[in-house]
């Protein structure tokens, strides 16, 4: 041993005191057996444990009380090995005497003399409390970044899939498309080709009757391009919204007037109620009327011929301002009422002679959840015919990333 | 193919049976039908020698219907041509394995479609 703990009462005793008492570590003397009693130990414990050495020499069980209680078996138990090894390390807890524990690292040395006797345990203890945290922060950072890997991992996976499953749906919208685009192109051509090969011998209104088709078809296939290209826009988010304020019951009113008379034809009443006084809401007007437009005209196509086809605005629970179209049509099977809004997927029992192009519904759906943050569904009537509704927040939340966007 | 013969057309589009009619009616005789459930009656009431067939229809779709003619031993004889928008492979390979006898893809010429009749009918 470096220091000759036999020098007690001499006068060096008092520059040892001082020299551990600026030291960062305790050192102390213990009987080496049985309790362990506690002979000597520096002042300096104080300082760092905040006891004066009295109260341990005084009280024999004084260092065993003061351990930790979760990590007392553990000291207790390895001490043997001492006897063994001659020295002996262990970190553990050991209570301040203001009440806090400290993680104390505590090196015990076996002293033996000529004759090979043990004659003494010396021993030093170090505050450790630093280095402990440090490391109990290490371990807890790198559980953390296990955790945010098996996180990132996970939201790889997910972006992975709605990559492939975007992939699938990309690959149906395009043959889905080309099926879409061929059809009114097969009549284009066909009658192109009966009135190229009969011109000489057909009557003039059969030549009137090919071009007719031939034009319609045509006006088909615009038709199917415009809404092809509004969707991709609306989609690519590339479309500007015009959002001003504007009364909602304004613009039902203006559609229900331009069809009308289309209605009129299968003898349909358009009958519209408003349950609310006249608020203005931003909105892009156009577009809006667009969506009004399109319900409207396929409440019109799919209803019964002389029925009513009621409209109405009032406000949903959660202060939306809500439109309600109710036709007396044949209806949407349950499992198709979400799919109807996917692209040129038309309900199965509408889809004959329907002449549409599979794509209105996606279009509103676009306009009304992506540009007005509102919701768009359809739901079957106990007696008959369907509910398309409409919400529209009375406040949009959040108009900046669709006002003008660029 | 022969005045004679009984051409069952069946289209959800309109247009696509008056091309179908305005090409065949002075060849045979014709009957429509605009979905799968019509042309399964029809087949039952007009009894086609030939029918030719939409592929994506509502309700029972063509190839469904096509395969249920060419399970069942009463109508196995008859012949099926596809007429269809739908041009990719799988979808020609779907209908064959449903079992039918000739794949149309739209737009055809009528000289196409009256050459696929006449290698079907022979």
């Amino acid at each position: 041993m470096g220091i000759n703990l036999a020098i007690t009462h001499e006068d060096t005793e008092y520059s040892l005191a001082d020299l551990l008492s600026f030291s960062p570590t305790i050192i102390y003397r213990a009987v080496p057996s049985g309790d362990f009693r506690i002979t000597y130990i520096s002042v300096n414990l104080h300082d760092i444990l905040g006891y004066h050495p009295e109260e341990i020499y005084k009280n024999n069980d004084f260092w065993h009380d003061h351990i930790h209680p979760d990590d007392r078996p553990m000291v207790f138990q390895n001490l043997a090995q001492l006897f063994v090894e001659n020295q002996h390390i262990i970190d553990y807890r050991f209570r301040h005497q203001d009440g806090h524990y400290l993680w104390v690292h505590d090196q015990l040395h076996l002293v033996r003399d000529d004759k090979n006797n043990v004659i003494d345990v010396v021993g030093s203890i170090t505050d450790i409390t630093q280095r402990k945290d440090i490391e109990q922060s290490i371990l807890q950072n790198s559980e953390n970044m296990e955790i945010l890997i098996a996180e990132r991992t996970a939201e790889l996976v997910v972006a992975r899939d709605a990559a492939l499953s975007a992939e699938n749906a990309m690959s149906t919208f395009l043959s889905n498309m080309s099926h879409e685009l061929r059809t009114p192109l097969h009549g284009i051509l066909s009658f192109a080709n009966f009135g190229i090969k009969k011109h000489q011998k057909a009557k003039p209104e059969k030549l009137k009757q090919y071009f007719t088709e031939i034009h319609d078809s045509g006006e088909n296939l615009l038709l199917l391009i415009n809404n092809l290209l509004d969707l991709s826009k609306l989609r690519a988010g590339k479309v500007v919204y015009d959002f001003h304020l504007a009364d909602l019951g304004d613009v039902i009113q203006d559609v229900v007037r331009e069809l009308r008379l289309l209605a009129k034809e299968r003898q349909i009443e358009i009958d519209y109620q408003s349950q609310i006084e006249s608020t203005d809401i931003m909105m892009d007007q156009m577009k809006m009327a667009q969506v009004v437009r399109n319900l409207l005209s396929n409440a019109i196509k799919f209803t019964k011929e002389s029925s009513i086809i009621k409209i109405t605005l009032d406000i949903d629970s959660d202060n939306n301002q809500r439109i309600k179209v109710c036709d007396q049509g044949v209806g949407i099977p349950d499992d198709e009422c979400e799919l109807i809004f996917e692209a040129f997927l038309q309900s199965s029992k509408t889809r004959t002679n329907a002449g549409g192009t599979g794509l209105g519904l996606p279009i509103c759906k676009e306009i009304i959840e992506v540009g007005h943050q509102g919701s768009i569904g359809v739901s079957n009537r106990i007696e008959g015919g369907t509910i398309f509704t409409v919400t529209i927040p009375s406040v949009q939340k959040n108009k900046k990333g669709t006002l003008n966007n660029e | 193919m022969h005045k004679e013969t009984r051409v069952l057309i069946v289209d959800d589009e309109p247009r696509n049976l008056r091309i179908l009619d305005e090409t065949l009616d002075e060849l045979c005789l014709l009957a429509e039908a605009l979905d799968g459930e019509q042309a399964l009656k029809q087949v039952t009431t007009f009894k086609p020698d030939l029918i030719l067939l939409d592929g994506m229809m509502p309700g029972i779709t063509g190839l469904e219907v096509c395969k249920q003619l060419k399970e069942d031993p009463l109508h196995r004889h008859i012949k099926i041509i596809f007429v269809t928008g739908q041009a990719s492979g799988i979808e020609r390979s779907r209908g064959i394995a449903a079992g039918a006898d000739g794949y149309m893809i739209k737009p055809f010429e009528e000289d196409a479609l009256l050459a696929e009749i006449d290698r079907v009918m022979v």
